[in-house]
């Protein structure tokens, strides 16, 4: 089994957009704002990581 | 070769919990280290009064670090600044916090055993920091989601196994808090529970196995397959892990961490006695004790300075930790691409003191104590000066069957203590169950030169 980095990447950086936004539009929400908020925390871990390696790669 | 960082071979034997960071090599790791180390040092420079001070007075900004190289002229940090800074606001963390207060969600202490307390400050994304760290660990020690993890530990101020329970959760283990249980609560509640795994200090391992034995239970009848250490050296000490691991029939594993800086070092299942560093989280150097010259040869120790990278809150950047380390001179079997510090941490800068003109780690002196199998598990040394001349005494304790053998025990205690301190002891011999048993960490040497 392989994975593909790049594809990985892109996909981690379409969550975090699509939560960015839902956070933003709902912010008036408290169990929105503060749930997706909490998803978009863990998923800075997976972020960083990968576009760190995207950078290293170009 | 395939690009490694553009693919990367699968987890086939589920051994890495990110398969694509421990397997990265060592120059990409390096690279990776120096982008994170100089978006840390910006977070830091931009938004916390206190490291911006540091900063300008040494006449450096972030813009100077252009190269792995320049990271030495970066100023160091010890305990003292970090409490120092907590007598400004906003209280009371003090202005190295780099988020308006509001941001932190969780409050931790050091325990303060030599001064102050140093409080920190975690964001929400720190914290799931934190619970990632922990996840390597506990993954490279072979924790899955079929482990139920007994915590036996007061979960409270002090950041201690909090990060272990959630780490467990995270990999999907069943996790028991064995919070304001007594000892022997906790060991019947693991025993009925057929728990596969626990967390706890070396000193409060040993001392669970007493106790459970006192019980009249033998502790490898409870089933435990691994536990994990941390908070003090024991676990990467051969004969103490060797007792451990005869007690409770299992594998124990070490790991590493500190409140100001994180869960920085693990044990996995390939290398005993040995520690990775988590090199993507984490930049470690080590530093000459006397000279501050950077050590990057194997087998010599030195002081580490760490970094921790990404940290929000509170950021920690080149830490003089005070903890004594050296490289090992191989890379490690499992596959792991971060480096391995040979014997764990050796000891604590402050502790390794000369005594008659030569250098003594009490991590040493548990090696020996803990390798005499017809000693008691506790035992203290006390250093005082009589006169001009250092003096050392070691109290320890005979088990009750050995009484007999007392002669040919401390005959044999004092040649293994020459052999491998280079010292000679006063031997005190106290009976057994007399000497001060620990909850958590213990304080068994005693310097008291120092206050005389
Ligand atoms: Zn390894």
């Amino acid at each position: 089994m392989e994975y593909k980095l790049n594809s990985l990447i892109q996909r981690i950086e379409d969550m975090k957009r699509i939560g960015e936004a839902i956070a933003q539009e709902y912010k008036e929400i408290p169990a929105v704002d503060r749930n997706i908020k909490r998803i978009l925390a863990s998923l800075r871990i997976l972020e960083l990581d990968v576009s760190d390696l995207k950078m290293i790669q170009d | 070769m395939k690009n490694p960082t553009e693919e990367v071979q699968g987890m086939a034997e589920d051994r890495y919990w990110n398969p694509i960071l421990e397997r990265l090599p060592q120059e990409r790791l390096k690279e990776l280290q120096f982008k994170k180390f100089k978006r840390t040092i910006s977070w830091a420079y931009e938004n916390s009064p206190f490291y911006r001070r540091l900063y300008r007075e040494a006449g450096i900004e972030p813009g100077d670090i252009r190269s792995l190289e320049d990271i030495k002229r970066v100023p160091k940090i010890e305990k003292g600044m970090l409490r120092e800074v907590q007598q400004r606001d906003p209280f009371p963390y003090g202005d190295i916090l780099a988020v308006p207060i509001e941001e932190v969600t969780t409050f931790r202490q050091t325990s303060g055993t030599t001064g102050t307390p140093v409080y920190q400050a975690e964001t929400w994304e720190d914290w799931e920091l934190w619970s990632e760290w922990w996840a390597y660990i506990l993954y490279a020690q072979g924790y899955r989601k079929t482990d139920r993890v007994f915590l036996p530990f007061g979960y409270n101020i002090f950041v201690a196994f909090w990060a272990a329970h959630y780490a467990a959760e995270k990999i999907g283990c069943e996790v028991i808090p064995g919070g304001v249980l007594d000892t022997q609560a906790r060991i019947l509640k693991m025993k009925e529970l057929r728990c596969s795994a626990f967390m706890a200090t070396p000193t409060y391992v040993l001392g669970m196995a007493e106790t459970a034995t006192k019980m009249g239970i033998d502790p490898k009848e409870i089933g435990i397959r691994r536990i994990t250490c941390a908070g003090e050296p024991g676990a990467s000490i051969p004969s103490t892990k060797k007792r451990i691991e005869e007690r409770w029939g299992c594998r124990v594993f070490d790991h590493v961490g500190a409140t100001e800086i994180g869960a920085w070092g693990f044990e996995c299942e390939e290398s005993p006695y040995m520690l990775h560093i988590n090199e993507a989280f984490f930049l470690v150097e080590i530093e000459d004790m006397e000279t501050g010259e950077p050590i990057e040869e194997p087998n010599r120790p030195g002081k580490m300075i760490i970094t921790t990278f990404d940290r929000l809150a509170k950021p920690c950047i080149r830490f003089d930790s005070k903890d004594v380390i050296k490289w090992a001179d191989h890379q490690c079997a499992c596959g792991r691409s971060f480096r391995l510090l040979d014997g764990g941490v050796i000891g604590r800068a402050d502790d390794i003191t000369k005594v008659k003109g030569v250098l003594l780690a009490p991590s040493a002196i548990e090696e020996v104590v803990r390798g005499v199998g017809e000693l008691s598990d506790e035992f203290e040394v006390i250093v005082t000066k009589k006169g001009d001349i250092d003096d050392i005494t070691l109290k320890i304790e005979i088990r009750p069957e050995y009484e007999t053998k007392r002669d040919e025990i401390l005959k044999r205690l004092q040649t293994e203590l020459r052999i491998k301190t280079n010292l000679g002891y006063n031997i005190e011999v106290h009976p057994y169950h007399s000497l001060p048993r620990y909850d958590v960490k213990a304080k068994r040497f005693k310097d008291l030169r120092k206050h005389s």
